[in-house]
């Protein structure tokens, strides 16, 4: 390695061996969990090609004790791999903190800007290299975690009482948002790193930042598109929510498709339901779901929104460091 | 285009600085203001190459600040500075300068040698090993030991080895000298000199020790507040000056003889019926019995300007020195 990217890479070095142990150590036990699993599965025969939903009365896969069996597998894992999906989760904060804040703001914070900027090589040399160290990382990191957590929960995926697509510590720790989400927290804690001009400060404002963001997008999530809304005429017994994600928007509708939710109309079932529905005059039953492909329109809507807002926090950082560096 | 009706004095300007015998560093009408205010405000100066100029003034004077606009560390709010003609961020401006901060950062968890390898990799268009590493060596520090467990007078030479390596024809000091013993201060100024002689390379240092300069700069430039208060050969300055000591004469406001111009004093007190005045004039005083004039050392020039209530004159007195 040469020039600015030399002292990049003598810089991080540290760092850069620290995440990839932690990488190292979690791949193996992943690969080792999941030879378990899909060992089990094998053994007993078991496809949980039926057994999406929690409401999945297919799920009749290998014999009488086959659901049984399926809720081990799923006791089994569910906990480890929401507990991988934890640290996944919080790469883009581990990132901000411990790889963004001290990537300029430990420099400004210890003068050393005025050594390494005042040499040959300038500020977009400089910049450029430790940002994009520091990014390839942050990108492989959370790239290979959000790889590990989909890879061990893609076979067990939606099934009965286990994790689903919209669970948190899934949605938030697969698919490239988790990987926008990292290079935003890193880019957060670069920027909060300028503006403080010191590092533990930085810190709090890249932890504040990355949170915050993160919780408006879980909040905004159901916002983006509309829901689906699956309508059955009639008496006819809803169709199961399967791996869908259930808006619990219930109701019926009438003659001309107006809508009345549950909550207001017909709290009641069997004959006095029928009895109601054609008192209210109401021809069929609605039930609103979000279906498991919206997974990634949502996915890539919050990819997009994440690395927007690095790439303005980016630009504005080099802006500031043009106009001053100590 | 935005001199445009400038551009004849731009023109000569630069072709003055571009040319090989330009100033090393030239600022017009140059101003940063902080939050807190103007730190340096319509400053304009030539410093000629080859020469080692004092950059004096009290603390918050604006030193440091201006050493930052030279290196393009800082942009300025106003006006522009020129380090042989071009801007200091520019990469030929880079290549020429080297500067030395007043806290001396270096990296503490890097070795020596791999400090030395930073200043390789950065300056790849002109790095001399070689005398970085005498420097190093001159000094007894092992390459291998990290930066982080030296003394303070070893971190000072190994920046100086940083500095030098880099070949720079324009070496800016910011307060070298402070936090070292004084026996660290000579042997850091031998090795500072000693490069000077070796390749007459351009020197701007800062102190405010004003005697640590007398035996090395010729050349000075005095900020006081933010401005400019004088700039010139240190001997020429002292030259144009007079220190004036004699009995407080009642009949003039100034206590002085009546030659003096009032606009000439720069600085004057009384103890008794004695009065000392260090005056911008070297004109005849009239009574010899009763007046004692002298030039001033470079030592007693900065002092009086330094204590100096009255404000810069800007050009004024340089002329009726030069009368």
């Amino acid at each position: 390695m040469r020039g600015t990217l030399w002292l990049a890479w003598r810089q991080q070095r540290a760092t850069v061996l620290v995440a990839a142990a932690v990488l190292a150590v979690c791949a193996v036990w992943v690969a080792f969990r999941r030879a378990d699993m899909m060992a089990f599965l094998h053994d007993h025969s078991l496809s949980l090609a039926g057994c999406k939903g929690w409401d999945a009365e297919e799920c009749t896969t290998g014999g009488a004790g086959g659901p049984e069996l399926v809720r081990r597998v799923l006791a089994d894992n569910t906990g480890a791999i929401r507990a991988l999906g934890a640290l996944s989760a919080a790469v883009p904060v581990l990132v901000g903190l411990f790889w963004g804040a001290p990537l300029i703001g430990r420099e400004l914070e210890t003068g050393t800007t005025k050594l390494a900027l005042t040499q040959g090589a300038g500020l977009r040399a400089w910049f450029a290299s430790r940002f994009a160290l520091a990014a390839v990382c942050a990108v492989t990191c959370s790239a290979v975690l959000a790889a590990l957590v989909a890879w061990w929960w893609g076979p067990i995926s939606n099934s009965l009482d286990g994790l689903y697509w919209y669970d948190g510590f899934i949605f938030n720790a697969t698919g490239p948002a988790a990987v926008g989400c990292a290079l935003f927290g890193l880019a957060a804690g670069t920027a909060a790193g300028v503006l403080h001009r010191r590092t533990l400060p930085a810190m709090g404002s890249a932890l504040a930042a990355v949170v915050l963001v993160r919780l408006s997008l879980q909040v905004l999530r159901p916002e983006w598109i509309a829901p689906e809304r699956r309508v059955t005429p009639g008496m006819t017994p809803k169709k199961y929510v399967g791996s869908a994600w259930s808006t619990g928007e219930f109701g019926y509708l009438d003659k001309a498709g107006r809508e009345y939710p549950i909550s207001h109309y017909c709290q009641t079932s069997g004959a006095e339901l029928r009895r109601c529905m054609a008192e209210e005059g109401f021809v069929a039953r609605y039930h609103k779901v979000r279906p498991a492909g919206d997974f990634w329109i949502l996915q890539w809507i919050e990819t997009a929104v994440f690395i927007g807002l690095a790439a303005a926090l980016i630009a504005a950082t080099y802006a500031v460091l043009r106009r001053r560096l100590v | 285009m935005m001199w445009g009706f400038l551009s004849m004095e731009e023109d000569t300007y630069r072709a003055a600085s571009t040319a090989a015998g330009g100033p090393a560093l030239a600022a017009r009408g140059l101003g940063v203001r902080f939050r807190s205010g103007w730190a340096l405000e319509a400053c304009d100066f030539t410093l000629p190459t080859g020469r080692v100029t004092a950059l004096v003034g009290p603390n918050g004077a604006g030193k440091s600040t201006l050493f930052h606009l030279a290196t393009g560390l800082l942009r300025p709010t106003a006006g522009e500075i020129r380090v042989f003609g071009a801007d200091p961020v520019t990469e030929e401006a880079r290549r020429r300068v080297a500067f030395l901060a007043q806290d001396k950062p270096l990296y503490p968890r890097f070795t020596v040698a791999e400090t030395l390898r930073f200043g390789r990799e950065l300056n790849r268009s002109g790095w001399d090993m070689e005398s970085a590493e005498r420097i190093v060596r001159s000094g007894n520090i092992p390459l291998d030991v990290r930066v982080g467990t030296l003394s303070q007078g070893q971190c000072t030479r190994i920046a100086l080895a940083l500095a030098f390596g880099k070949q720079p024809d324009l070496l800016l000091l910011d307060e070298p000298l402070a936090d070292l013993d004084p026996l660290v201060r000579r042997e850091v100024m031998g090795l500072v000199m000693a490069e000077v002689a070796d390749r007459g390379i351009t020197v701007v240092m800062s102190s405010h020790i004003v005697a640590e300069l007398e035996n090395i700069c010729d050349h000075l430039l005095l900020l006081k507040d933010g401005a400019v208060r004088l700039a010139g050969d240190a001997q020429q300055l002292c030259d144009e000056h007079t220190l004036l000591t004699g009995h407080v004469d009642g009949s003039t406001p100034h206590g002085l003889p009546r030659a003096v111009p009032a606009g000439a004093v720069v600085d004057s007190a009384v103890t008794g019926r004695q009065i000392t005045a260090l005056v911008r004039y070297t004109g005849p005083v009239g009574d010899r019995e009763r007046w004692v004039g002298e030039p001033p050392t470079l030592e007693e020039l900065l002092l009086g300007h330094l204590r100096s209530q009255v404000p810069a004159a800007g050009d004024a007195p340089e002329k009726a020195g030069a009368a």
